[in-house]
């Protein structure tokens, strides 16, 4: 697995994907224009909901949310450098994105889309993942003997990608089996599915919706990928499992995508990058384009 | 036959999560209302105590520093706590997807028809507007006042939340017209929307009923009447 060879490099790489995903989330949503919206519309959540109301209001004002959306920028394109004092930069980034979700999720409901890839930056931000594939160099040694940080980072984010998987599937065990499996609850939910403005995958779904028969076919494997979400620890112990998991997970995202128009990209990418050999792929590039340590005693990931 | 150390069926906690989850899947758990919760935390844990015997996951987590260590379990601990707890608040929350039974029903939804400057009609999509929020979000924000409205509620605190629903999509109208100052939201009408499923007969078949009009002006788009 990809923890047991990891070492400063390769917590770095995953620093980069991880910052690279939170860069692309913030870049592309104008998180700012919800100071447009009433302040009735909002239920504070988490800190946000110890916040006085005249703090509230100040966290609300577009300005300030402007502010603070250039600031997370700068902040996340800094933490995927690596730039250093490193726990200077990369907490504030991550303190900012905690309360940003919060602020996101005051508006509606209350859901666990980005935890994952939150407590990823979060981890990466407490353990020292700017040592390795970094553009400025570590400002003190690194002991090549000592990878134990950097194995502990990338299992403890790989322990908490697989802990979601886990939970949802035994939370629907526990909620609604056997019925969400036999019934046609599945039918459902690939029919609530609205998308805007442009609907690329209705026929898919009009298809799909027009043959029930199909929905027993996907019943059985729903059930099937819900055995495998709650295994999902089982990845780190054997290989031929986890193949199967990851063939399984991703027909998954797969279906959803095509039938609900749901797909956890962020998800998919740390799967991608905790859970298969991709890192071996770039890790011959990474010496001359970056500064590291000395190499760390890295086996392949198997 | 011999049993290699970091086998699922090394100690208890494999087979106990292979029971668990055989139990779970006949539903049998649900007989007794506690039991659901009590047997979902047991399979989380049970799941995960399989890697106490996996040799590389402990000795990873061994050679850390202890602060490393705490910090490691403190983050593991406010997921599991968080779910446990059915939590409603972040980062504590529960992890909930495709749970609840839907047997036999029918998506019911609103849509938000608007009627732009120039007179054509298009449907008013919210949750476009902001990626972040997803449409899960301001929806359902919106479908809570209208499910609010609809049931009737004490008339000052109808009065109260009909101005936050209307200052909501006067909000939502207005951002959206000064993208497209060419051609801007003049009006908006509500409907309830159901898709019958029970036989799927094409999108054309949804089952619309208009629940009212939220009249904005065309010179100040965006300020309700």
């Amino acid at each position: 697995m990809l923890y047991e060879a990891g070492g400063a490099r390769t917590l770095g790489f995953v620093r980069l994907c991880v910052f690279s995903i939170w860069f692309l989330k913030i870049v592309r949503d104008p998180f700012y224009l919800v100071a447009e919206l009433p302040v009735e519309t909002f239920s504070p959540v988490g800190l946000l909901a110890l916040a006085p109301a005249a703090v509230w209001a100040w966290l609300t004002d577009e300005a300030v949310l402007r502010t603070v959306w250039w600031v997370l920028l700068v902040l996340v394109v800094l933490a995927m450098a690596g730039a250093r004092p490193w726990r200077a930069v990369a907490l504030p980034a991550v303190v900012l994105l905690t309360l940003q979700q919060s602020l996101l999720r005051s508006v509606g409901f209350v859901n666990h889309a980005e935890i994952g890839v939150l407590f990823c930056a979060w981890v990466l931000a407490v353990l020292p993942s700017a040592d390795g594939f970094a553009l400025m160099r570590p400002d003190r040694g690194i002991r090549p003997e000592s990878a134990a940080p950097y194995r502990l980072g990338i299992l403890l984010m790989t322990l908490g990608l697989l802990f979601g998987y886990t939970a949802i599937g035994a939370h629907r065990l526990a909620l609604s089996s056997p019925e969400i499996f036999t019934g046609d609850s599945m039918l459902f939910y690939v029919g609530k599915t609205r998308f805007y403005p442009v609907d690329l995958l209705l026929p898919v779904r009009s298809w799909a919706l027009s043959r029930p028969g199909l929905f027993g076919v996907i019943n059985v494997g729903f059930f099937l990928v819900t055995v495998m979400e709650v295994l999902s620890p089982f990845c780190l112990i054997s290989r031929r499992f986890r193949h199967f998991w990851l063939v399984f997970i991703f027909g998954f995202h797969v279906l959803t995508l095509l039938l609900m128009q749901i797909f956890f990209w962020e998800s998919g990418i740390l799967v991608v990058v905790l859970m298969t050999g991709v890192v071996n792929l770039v890790r011959p590039t990474m010496r001359p384009l970056f500064a590291s340590p000395r190499p760390s005693a890295g086996a392949r990931f198997s | 036959m011999t049993r290699r150390p970091d086998s699922v069926f090394h100690g208890l906690a494999g087979p106990v999560c292979l029971g668990l989850l055989a139990l779970m899947a006949t539903g049998w758990h649900r007989v007794v209302e506690p039991a659901g919760s009590v047997l979902e935390t047991l399979l989380i844990l049970s799941a995960f105590a399989i890697l106490l015997r996996h040799a590389p996951v402990v000795s990873s987590f061994r050679a850390a520093s202890a602060g490393y260590r705490m910090f490691a379990l403190a983050a593991l601990g406010v997921f599991l706590v968080g779910h446990i707890a059915d939590a409603n608040t972040f980062p504590l929350v529960e992890w909930g997807m495709y749970s609840r039974v839907h047997d036999g029903d029918d998506p019911t939804y609103e849509e938000y028809m608007a009627t732009l400057a120039s007179g054509a009609k298009e449907e008013f999509h919210p949750a476009a507007l902001f990626p972040g929020l997803r449409n899960a979000r301001i929806m359902r924000n919106l479908q809570l006042h209208v499910k609010a409205l609809r049931r009737g509620d004490a008339p000052e605190r109808l009065a109260q939340r009909r101005g936050i629903y209307h200052a909501t999509l006067a909000a939502l109208v207005r951002i959206h017209n000064r993208r497209h100052p060419e051609d801007p939201i003049v009006g908006l009408e509500v409907f309830s929307a159901t898709l019958p499923l029970h036989p799927y007969r094409g999108q054309d078949a949804v089952e619309r009923t208009f629940l009212w009009d939220v009249e904005l002006s065309g010179a100040h788009a965006g300020e309700v009447r």
